[in-house]
């Protein structure tokens, strides 16, 4: 497993992911809470097929590389801290930031599209696909 | 309808003890989440005796009659597990989180009197 400091110079192909072909070398600050949940991310690579014992997926390298590339890049340089990761059954990665009962969550596919979803109190607020304006307009109404 | 999550390595309880709403996420290829009729199972049939998973209880007639919009359970036996069902119709992100909602955690209670 890699070590991580809080200031790091973080090569995502050979630290993280052997999947990508980009090497991504930037400075990041990243919080303990954040490197945290990287680290939860990375743990999630080693779980077998049918880890829910209902058929669950394998997390996919793809989906692993990208959730931790969005912590790093997006939410760290955002200041955002991470309240919750989870494996899903498709093999996806879920990201969570939290705000009161407000939630947005990130669902990162080898697959499909990124998803970005809006929920409070556990009721839909809205859902699309994850880019930069929505990002935005999303964080946005987390913190409104 | 019983239906397990995992809470160890993954965690579907997050650090404030709510549940995420992947507890009832249904993949892509899969024709509905699959969960345990009660009367044909009990804690430890659904948990197939494992500790690392908790369990939820979800009752069918509020599927059908109170989330509704196309969700319907249906009896679906598989080899080794007679209580097998599936929650099956299109279950969006927002019918995840009425089925989260409408759900409630079962309390292991052993058996044993001491």
């Amino acid at each position: 497993m890699p070590t991580l400091t809080n200031s790091i110079q973080l090569n995502i192909s050979s630290d993280i992911s052997p999947v990508s072909s980009s090497v991504y070398h930037k400075r990041i600050q990243l919080s303990e809470n954040n490197k945290s949940h990287i680290y939860s991310i990375l743990a999630y690579g080693s779980l077998q097929e049918n880890w829910d014992l209902y058929g669950a997926k394998k997390p996919s390298r793809g989906a692993i590389t990208k959730a931790i590339k969005f912590i790093c890049v997006e939410l760290s340089n955002r200041k955002q801290e991470v309240f919750f990761t989870a494996p899903t059954p498709d093999g996806d990665i879920l990201i969570e930031l939290k705000n009161d009962n407000s939630i947005i969550e990130f669902l990162f596919s080898e697959e499909t599209d990124d998803k970005i979803i809006a929920s409070d109190d556990n009721v839909l607020y809205a859902e699309c696909i994850l880019n930069e304006t929505t990002l935005k307009s999303y964080i946005n109404w987390l913190y409104r | 309808m019983l239906r397990r999550i995992p809470s160890h390595i993954p965690n579907y309880i997050k650090p404030d003890g709510s549940i995420t709403s992947l507890a009832f996420h249904k993949k892509r290829d899969e024709d509905g989440v699959s969960v345990d009729l009660e009367r044909l199972s009990n804690f430890q049939k659904a948990t197939l005796g494992d500790r690392r998973f908790r369990l939820l209880r979800i009752n069918a007639g509020i599927i059908r009659n109170n989330i509704n919009d196309g969700l319907e359970t249906v009896h679906d036996p598989i080899i080794g597990n007679d209580a097998h069902s599936l929650i099956i119709g299109n279950i969006t992100e927002g019918k995840k989180k009425q089925l989260l909602k409408a759900s409630e955690e079962v309390k292991f209670i052993s058996e044993i009197n001491i």
